[in-house]
């Protein structure tokens, strides 16, 4: 009877596993077929796997220029928003000032302003600093969007430092600064890890601020590079599998190595505290 | 520490919070005001604005585009909900209630996978996989001799097709989010009602799911929100919206009412009526929040 | 790129995807022109189609467009930035001699009906138009010979065309081949439909007179009629499943795959087809619209061309000038029709073609050439030269239509309001 129940939940768990992997390697096989073969034999094996299809897709997509403006504009949005975020959950979980829990709750509800909303104005706000088609303009709007849960998330972790530890730096004559910077920020690396997940994985993925600010190609970061891959070689089917490929690698690679730290990190805010 | 004298808090606290508030403000919460505000004008980003007062809010209220992009996020939060989280529960209890599956890890990576793709990947992706002629999908049916359906172009379930996508991308998401909820149930409550001869099911139904009461809110809140704000797949997907903007979210009309019409004030009405739908659907969180703090 | 060297760039926005051959034609004369200037090249950018509509609008707006752009002429991309100062007149110019072209002022070295879709209503010229493209269906000789249907022919009727399209589909039943190739998920491939039925049914005055007209109507018997006779179609089974949810680039990859007997496209599908099958495109003939036994039009067309203008933000606009006089010289203008079939936006006159050059023009280039010679008048795409406010009811119909959620009264409807709409905001009513 127990053998039954296993084999049942067996069955469950590889027929979900099934629906959620088959894509990727439809999309591994289509794009070593040539683009005819992918509507002719959708679901076989390529009759003659083609390696350049890659090696073109990767060149006529841009996706140099595109990932290198992805890496970019993730990382300094990630390490700005680490700063930001765990500079102010800094006094919001040690001192006790006035207010303190009303702007902690007016910094984390505004999650719940949908970011196409914000879009609207903004884009006319940068369009007026002439930020528009700028990286440095779509990394100001990262950065302003993506603040209400890396707070939530530094502020959680933080007030579960025991204050002792502050006060006896304090006494040693140690500054609030250096007492955050030395000691809180390093003691609070888990949650540190677990905001710049969160924050490079949206910022990574983000495709409406991407296509609304930046116009030149040159530009462009690999969501927006996506379409407008699809724009030129929209009937290269198996192109779009390889761009397909190449769009998810770099998040399954690092995802593979830092399996741990992913899952806690997505999940810190979830967990009660 | 105690409370300061206003002094400290001028050269102490200040200079940690003025960073991130500044940035806020500037970059998220005047652009949200601003939103409010213009919707009182008519406006095509390049002229003046002209007030006009009420008329862009009366006229969402006869728009029958606006109704019917509301409707399909409906439709998205009953299926985030309504499958997503299920699903998501599901996988976890399993994969944490059976010690003896081999592979956990593996079946964890599958799950959580879609999750970690760009959006405008998977749009692409799926695309191809619906493609009327002689895609994956349409070619199989022909197969089994069924005949073809057209996906992304029959109004009446185009809709639909774009929130399967979106629902197998978010399912794994939500699985994650059991997982950690149910890792943070201290054993010997699982293991003292098994021995009492719990069922399994029984187990999931009357202990499990009271005890990630909050993380199921927090889950239900997110699903709802992210419903009411999604747009990356319904744009790449079905562009145009769809015959009779079938397809059609809120996220995208509005979207197009200033990029593609020029309509600015109509569509901050539209973006300030979100913001307020939004705001209410997340309430609660936002309140549990401000309790836990 | 060759040329390029401590010169400033003018960037060009064009909309020509790799494999095209506008886009050879393209870089040809670039890289000619940038190996001779001292001051300037030209850097082509690619801009997708649909994104371009909109990017043009933002980076007119933004202040950072770039130097030369792709227009359709007309109102949607030129007049209503030429309105606000944002596009260099080129009357000036036009009004002198282009150095490719002696004895005549440049402007009348274009074909009329292309000159007025770039002229705006204060008389002056802002665009140089580079080709003429009209659309109407074009067909697959080698599919009808195989597949032994009956040839469309120009003076066909709606009768003979849809026993033509049951004929096919009777042949191909069972395969993966259909009558006609549509991808309508945006709408405007569906409205050349709609616009060629009103054209027949209403003539190309009762069209023109229509959009400035208070008197006229756009919800009279012709437009509803229109709306019916494409549902007509929808309803026969004329088209590939799936089109309300396909791209124009999909129905072109079916119909130069061989998977669609016929598409109703503008001439440029020819070069947009060599992208997809190297084989097909060489069978591809032009037909002129079926007729009706009430039409009121029997021989214009529904078209227009790309043209390219110059924004105000260009700081060498003579540079920008003088390779926009390279790129329609009757040299370049002969290897626009040979080696893209796409015919010229000059006079014949001017182009010079010899007699060896006249045989070499394909089939197709000739059977286009014969139906806009006998054109008297080109009516411009409802979404290019139409103001905003009925393009967006226009394009938002034909998705609706072809996809039978509105009825073709609607439809007229709709139009009808739109464009109330637009004469209380041009003050005309």
């Amino acid at each position: 009877m127990v053998k039954a129940r296993l084999v049942l939940v067996y069955l469950v768990l590889i027929s979900f596993a099934i629906v959620f992997i088959f894509p990727v390697y439809w999309a591994i096989v289509s794009s070593l077929k040539e683009s005819g073969e992918i509507f002719t034999n959708p679901w076989g094996l390529p009759s003659k796997p083609l390696l350049d299809n890659y090696v073109d897709a990767w060149i006529l997509g841009g996706f140099s220029r595109a990932y290198l403006n992805s890496g970019v504009l993730t990382i300094s949005t990630v390490v700005a928003i680490v700063i930001l975020s765990s500079m102010v959950a800094y006094p919001l979980s040690r001192f006790n000032f006035r207010g303190r829990d009303k702007l902690f709750y007016f910094l984390v509800s505004g999650y719940m302003i949908p970011p196409v909303v914000v879009l609207i104005p903004l884009y006319f706000m940068l369009k007026s600093m002439n930020l528009i088609d700028s990286l440095f303009g779509i990394f100001l709007a990262y950065v302003g969007l993506n603040l209400p849960i890396p707070i939530f998330i530094m502020r959680s972790y933080m007030s579960s430092i025991p204050r002792e530890i502050d006060e006896s730096a304090y006494i040693d004559g140690a500054s609030p600064w250096y007492i955050f910077w030395k000691i809180i920020l390093p003691l609070s690396r888990p949650a540190v890890a677990a905001v710049a997940i969160w924050t490079g994985l949206i910022t990574w993925q983000d495709f409406l601020y991407a296509l609304t600010i930046l116009l030149s190609p040159e530009n462009f970061t690999v969501p927006r590079a996506l379409l407008n891959f699809y724009g030129v070689y929209g009937n290269m089917w198996a192109y779009i599998a390889a761009g397909f490929i190449f769009a998810i690698l770099p998040m399954e690679i690092f995802y593979l190595v830092f399996q741990r730290h992913f899952v806690r990190g997505l999940t810190a805010g979830a967990i009660k505290g | 520490m105690k409370s300061k004298s206003s002094s400290f808090f001028i050269q102490v606290i200040l200079p940690f919070i003025t960073p991130a508030l500044a940035f806020y403000l500037l970059f998220r919460l005047i652009p949200a005001f601003n939103a409010f505000y213009i919707s009182f004008f008519s406006w095509d980003g390049i002229g003046p604005m002209k007030f006009v007062g009420l008329r862009n809010w009366l006229e969402l209220t006869v728009d029958e585009v606006f109704w019917k992009a509301f409707r399909n996020n409906i439709f998205l939060i009953i299926a985030s909900v309504g499958i997503e989280i299920p699903v998501g529960l599901l996988l976890a209890y399993l994969l944490m209630i059976e010690p003896s599956i081999k592979g956990k890890t593996f079946f964890r990576t599958a799950y959580f996978n879609p999750m970690m793709f760009i959006p405008a990947a998977i749009a692409l992706l799926w695309k191809l996989i619906y493609f009327p002629v002689g895609g994956p999908l349409n070619n199989l049916l022909s197969y089994l001799g069924l005949p073809a359906i057209d996906w992304l172009g029959d109004p009446s379930i185009n809709v639909w097709s774009v929130i399967f996508v979106v629902v197998w991308q978010w399912t794994g998401w939500y699985f994650v989010l059991s997982l950690a909820g149910m890792s943070s149930i201290p054993t010997e409550v699982i293991e003292s009602a098994i021995i009492d001869g719990a069922s399994k099911f029984r187990l999931l139904r009357s202990i499990i799911i009271p005890l990630m009461k909050s993380n199921l809110f927090l889950q239900i809140t997110l699903a709802a929100t992210g419903s009411l704000m999604y747009f990356d797949l319904f744009w790449i997907m079905v562009e145009g919206g769809g015959p009779g903007h079938s397809a059609e979210v809120l996220a995208t009309w509005l979207y197009k009412q200033t990029f593609m019409w020029s309509k600015v004030g109509y569509s901050c009405a539209m973006a300030a009526f979100l913001t307020i739908v939004t705001f209410l659907v997340g309430f609660y969180w936002i309140r549990q929040v401000a309790k836990a703090s | 790129m060759t040329g390029t060297a401590g010169k400033a760039p003018l960037v060009l926005w064009h909309l020509w995807t790799e494999g095209t051959a506008q886009l050879d034609w393209l870089r040809t004369y670039v890289e000619k022109f940038n190996a001779e200037n001292p001051r300037t090249y030209i850097k082509p950018v690619y801009v997708e189609n649909e994104i371009f509509k909109r990017q043009i609008v933002t980076s007119m707006a933004a202040g950072n467009p770039p130097d030369i752009f792709h227009n359709w002429g007309g109102w949607m991309y030129l007049f209503r930035f030429a309105k606000e100062g944002k596009v260099v007149d080129l009357t000036p110019y036009m009004n002198e001699e282009s150095p490719y072209i002696p004895g005549a002022p440049w402007k009348d070295t274009f074909l009329p009906g292309r000159m007025a879709q770039v002229t705006f209503t204060d008389g002056k010229i802002y665009g140089v138009p580079l080709m003429l493209l009209f659309e109407s269906i074009f067909f697959n000789r080698k599919l009808f010979e195989e597949y032994d249907i009956t040839m469309p022919h120009n003076d066909w009727t709606w009768d003979e065309f849809k026993q033509i399209i049951e004929e096919i589909k009777e042949k191909t039943a069972g395969k993966k081949i259909y009558p006609i190739a549509l991808g309508n998920a945006v709408g405007w491939t569906g409205m050349i439909y709609y616009m060629y039925f009103v054209l027949r049914l209403a003539g190309a005055d009762y069209v023109e007179k229509a959009m400035w007209d208070p008197d006229l109507r756009y919800d009279t018997d012709a437009f509803i009629e229109a709306g019916k006779l494409c549902q007509e179609l929808v309803d026969m089974g004329a088209f590939n499943p799936g089109f309300n949810g396909l791209r124009d680039t999909d129905a072109a990859m079916l119909f130069a795959n061989g998977q669609a007997f016929m598409e109703a496209i503008g001439t440029w599908i020819y070069g947009q087809a060599l992208a997809y099958n190297k084989e097909n495109p060489k069978y591809f003939d032009v037909v002129a619209w079926p007729h009706f036994p009430n039409e009121v039009d029997s021989v214009n067309l529904v078209g227009g061309g790309d043209a390219y203008a110059v924004s105000w933000k260009c700081k060498y606009p003579d540079d920008a000038v003088k390779f926009l006089q390279l790129f329609v010289s009757p040299e370049s203008q002969k290897m626009l029709l040979f080696h893209c079939n796409i015919l010229p936006g000059i006079k014949s006159e001017y182009l010079g073609l010899t007699k060896e050059e006249e045989e070499k023009l394909s089939l197709l280039a000739k059977h286009e050439m014969e139906l806009a010679s006998k054109a008297t008048y080109i009516c411009n795409y409802w979404d290019q030269g139409l103001p905003p406010v009925i393009t967006e009811a226009v394009l938002e119909s034909m998705i609706a239509l072809f996809g039978k959620t509105t009825t073709p009264e609607a439809v007229a409807k709709k139009l009808e309001e739109a464009r109330q709409k637009w004469l209380k905001s041009a003050g005309i009513i």
